[in-house]
């Protein structure tokens, strides 16, 4: 009882935390069709600029800095997005996955020049940082803070896109954008929005998952091909597949390691393999696209 | 409003689709747009409301120019396009339809609110909750016009919306336009089915090849044989029956 | 037609990435046309400026230093792969992010095989293309039930696949550090033969690919990257093309993945990463996927561009990322096809000068990527 405790949290934090980089690159995909390689250089700025913003320090200051880390990217994604990514809307793919990926090369670069090569930790604040026992089961209080603020980015998002007109915009403009602009809606001002929230969002779960690994180049290309998966297998587009996605993921992922340690990553693509091939769009996804 | 568009030419990539289209609508008036299929009256549409941008001419609203202007400029000036087909947005629901198009114009006040919409077309109120791709072709319709109709515009682009549409249906929908004409509204009809657009516009342009081979009352159109033949029509619509 | 050039919000928008074709009117092998038999003067004229470029290459295998005539090998080995990724790109629309893996399974078989000791170099120098066909055979039949962005994606993910299956299984693999060692049998060992060992299998191989891509075969591969439905309304069986295309491409990329055991003597996981899978579709973009010596050229600038800077500065990625963003968004038909495109601008403009009849720009003009149909 209390091992299925911990591989329970300890998969809803993995997935908590997969789950809101992957959102913010499916709600792009979904309003501006174009799908971004360097989302995951997003990730890793977040976790970068969170090492810089905390120091040594620890505490209040903690939380300011995942906020003003997250706000950074998300300016970071509104000068990508009116630099280069708006003249990819409507591209077709191969262009769009070259173009981004040389975003993600020079990301990475300039990474380099302004963080170095070694790697970097984060210590959470005091509060947050022990453990507790419950049934049993001594578990990361960390884990509860990731799994408490991708909840909360999960309904933040569901509120924007049902009950806000600004969401309702970006959901019309995944059904049909020719139809949003030819109404009046400026298409070029909400994609450069919708940019912004998905980098704020890939920023958060930089900045929050810092505590938990060593935050150091490389970040960006490992987390952005889970992403890629978490993403398809949801479906392109669906935020709410997304998050079942992230908890399909995060599960194979649990069971590969527990089941066959050696072969535990190789279980994460069999599962993505197994969804595609039953459902080649993925779970939620519209074959149109 | 006054829609003047001169020597517009538009290209898909290579290939040169409009070839110096012109055309006229005067305030309040309804405009035939014939031609048969990919004559480019969809892609005459397109580029007044600037979503396929032409290359030279002008799209004068008003006097102001429109080429080059994006889309969403024009619908706030008071030109709604209605494209054809479904495109509604599908997975928002029929209020939410109307919503976003009465925001998507904030400075456009005018009589029609959405209470109105409700009332004149009383089966969307039946449906706004409802999904808008779960609409009947005739309920589509009706939303892309009630979409329309919130901005309050002062002129309507109506891309061939009879297509698909069942017999019953097409006659509702003439009496929309009837609507729309009481209402003064400028339209411009783009339509194969001649005897929709007989029925309810005056004057009409005949497109061939992205050219203007024509333009006069739609009774000149139909009384000379070789336009007929221009247009694919055997008779006069109205003398068929 | 490139709709989706010069309109923010194309058609191709409004349909949800629906611009199938990647291809565009123009894509002919090396600038003929596909339906007009090409005049002999051209034919002449290719042959001779192949056979200059090959005497070029191989006077300096001989009399560059032995260290360039090495970097001058990989470059030719991976030029043979970044042709035989075109061969989906390119030729047959199909985005593929997957291909590391078939070089890296070339690779793996020629070093196991060694390591092992359960074949002699030449005998796993045979197997590797076909270890590469077959498992491009089952991959392509999962990955081409999807199409476009998700085809893309989805053999990205393979790729991850086979990097970490070949990180993990460490006990037969060697793991993340590879397999290395002696490996090359004694009449390899001199620098070089071994150069002109890799270039002549690589030669070959890419004569190979042109004949395919100049056959029927190729034909047909071209028209569905255009016009899919089209193509399948007549009767054609899409997916076994498409299929067959892969596994031809995952044959040869195998090839040059047990090329570069020869000219390294290892093999490693990376070898098989996206990253990696990457490198042969960017080598295709600088260089011009339209047009069948593209890749090649594009090869060449990269890793040529790529072993110097690497040298002068640390900045590497950020250059080949502007360079990667300049190619793609301002001469999408990369280097060959900017050539092409202005050879056709002076040759059109004599036309017109003459008072000749014009020939449509079918195929001459630059083929940039279209918009269209699903
Ligand atoms: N997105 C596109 N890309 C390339 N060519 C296009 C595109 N859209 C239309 N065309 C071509 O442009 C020409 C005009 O098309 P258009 O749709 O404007 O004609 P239409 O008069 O509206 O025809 P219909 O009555 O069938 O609707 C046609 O030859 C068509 O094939
Ligand atoms: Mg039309």
């Amino acid at each position: 009882m209390a091992r299925f405790l911990i591989e329970v949290i300890g998969t809803l934090s993995d997935a908590g935390s997969l789950f809101m980089v992957a959102a913010g690159l499916t709600l792009i995909f979904g309003a501006m069709r174009v799908i971004n390689l360097a989302h995951g250089s997003l990730y890793m700025y977040g976790a970068f600029l969170m090492t810089t913003f905390v120091g040594a320090s620890s505490g209040l200051r903690f939380w300011w800095s995942i906020a003003l880390a997250a706000v950074i990217v998300a300016a970071l994604g509104a000068v990508m997005e009116l630099g280069i990514v708006r003249f990819l809307v409507g591209k077709e793919p191969l262009t769009q996955l070259v173009a981004t990926f040389a975003l993600f090369l020079i990301l990475a670069d300039t990474a380099l020049h302004l963080w170095g090569n070694g790697a970097r930790t984060v210590v959470a604040p005091s509060s947050v940082s022990g453990r507790f026992t419950i049934a049993g089961a001594v578990l990361p209080v960390y884990d509860l803070v990731i799994i408490g603020v991708a909840v909360a980015v999960g309904i933040g998002l569901w509120a924007l896109l049902r009950h806000t007109s600004v969401g309702w915009r970006i959901r019309a403009a995944v059904d049909d954008p020719e139809v949003l602009e030819s109404g009046g809606v400026n298409l070029r001002r909400l994609n450069l929005g919708v940019f912004a929230v998905g980098a704020l969002l890939a920023g958060i779960a930089g900045a929050v998952v810092t505590p938990q690994v060593s935050v150091a180049p490389g970040m960006d290309e490992s987390i952005i091909v889970t992403t890629l998966l978490v993403v398809v297998i949801g479906g392109l587009g669906s935020v709410t597949g997304t998050a079942l996605a992230a908890l399909v993921i995060g599960i194979a992922d649990t069971v590969g390691t527990l089941v066959a340690p050696t072969w535990a990553s190789t279980f994460m693509y069999l599962a993505v393999i197994l969804v595609l091939v039953v459902r080649p769009w993925g779970l939620l996804g519209t074959p149109e696209r | 409003m006054r829609l003047v568009v001169e020597g517009l030419h538009t290209y898909y990539g290579a290939s040169h689709v409009l070839q110096g289209a012109s055309l006229v609508v005067e305030p309040g008036e309804a405009v035939a747009l014939l031609g048969r299929n990919g004559a480019g009256k969809t892609t005459l549409m397109r580029s007044i409301v600037g979503l396929t941008p032409a290359r030279s001419g002008s799209v004068l609203v008003d006097g102001r120019d429109l080429r080059r202007a994006p889309p969403y400029r024009s619908a706030r000036l008071g030109l709604a396009f209605l494209p054809s087909g479904r495109r509604v947005f599908s997975s928002l629901s029929v209020a939410e339809n109307l919503e976003v198009a009465r925001r998507s114009c904030p400075r456009r006040r005018g009589p029609w609110t959405l209470k109105r919409v409700y009332e004149v077309f009383p089966k969307l109120a039946e449906v706004r909750t409802r999904r808008a791709g779960h609409l009947s072709g005739g309920e589509q319709q009706m939303l892309k016009i009630g979409r329309a109709l919130v901005t309050n515009p002062e002129m309507v682009l109506l891309d061939e919306p009879t297509e698909g549409l069942a017999p019953a249906v097409v006659e509702e929908l003439g009496q929309w336009l009837g609507l729309l004409t009481r209402e003064n509204l400028g339209i411009l009809l783009a339509e194969q089915s001649a005897a929709f657009a007989l029925a309810h516009t005056a004057r009409g342009y005949l497109l061939e090849k992205g050219r203007m081979r024509f333009e006069g009352t739609m009774e000149e159109i139909w009384d000379s044989a070789e336009l007929r033949s221009a247009l694919g029509v055997a008779e006069h619509p109205n003398r068929t029956r | 037609m490139a709709t989706s050039f010069d309109q923010p919000v194309g058609a191709g928008h409004a349909a949800g990435l629906s611009d199938g074709k990647s291809g565009g009117a123009g894509l002919r092998p090396g600038g003929g046309s596909d339906m007009m038999p090409v005049r002999r003067s051209v034919v002449a004229r290719r042959i001779g400026a192949t056979v200059a470029c090959l005497a070029v290459v191989s006077i300096l295998g001989v009399v560059l230093p032995v260290s360039s005539a090495l970097d001058l090998e990989y470059v030719v080995s991976l030029a043979l792969f970044a042709v035989a990724t075109n061969l989906l790109l390119g030729f047959g629309g199909m985005v593929s992010f997957g291909q590391g893996v078939f070089y890296g399974v070339g690779a793996y078989v020629v070093a196991l095989g060694w390591m092992h000791h359960v074949l002699s170099f030449v005998e796993a120098m045979l197997l590797a293309p076909f270890a590469g066909a077959a498992v491009a055979f089952f991959l392509g039949l999962l990955a081409l039930r999807t199409r476009r962005l998700y085809f893309a994606l989805i053999t990205l993910a393979f790729s991850q696949l086979g990097y970490t299956i070949v990180q993990d299984q460490s006990s037969f693999t060697g793991g993340s550090n590879g397999v290395f060692g002696a490996m090359l049998p004694s009449w390899l060992l001199d620098p070089r033969t071994a150069f002109f060992f890799v270039l002549v299998v690589s030669v070959v191989a890419i004569a190979v690919l042109w004949k395919v891509t100049d056959s029927p075969f190729g034909l047909v591969l071209r028209a569905i990257r255009d016009n899919r439905e089209r193509v399948d309304a007549m009767g054609v069986n899409v997916f076994a093309h498409q299929l067959a295309a892969f596994v031809i491409s995952g044959f040869f990329c195998a090839v040059a993945g047990s090329l570069f055991v020869v000219y390294s003597q290892s093999a490693y996981p990376a070898l098989l990463e996206w990253t990696s899978s990457g490198t042969p579709v960017f080598m295709a973009v600088i260089g011009g996927m339209y047009l069948f010596p593209g890749p090649i050229v594009g090869a060449f600038a990269y890793q040529l561009a790529n072993t110097y800077l690497i040298e002068h500065t640390q900045d590497w990625q950020i250059i080949l990322g502007v360079v990667l963003l300049a190619v793609v968004l301002l001469r999408p038909d990369g280097l060959t096809g900017s050539i092409e495109g202005l050879r056709s601008l002076v040759r059109r403009s004599g036309e017109r000068v003459r008072g000749r009849h014009r020939h449509g720009s079918n195929g001459t003009g630059p083929a940039g990527p279209a918009g269209g149909e699903p």
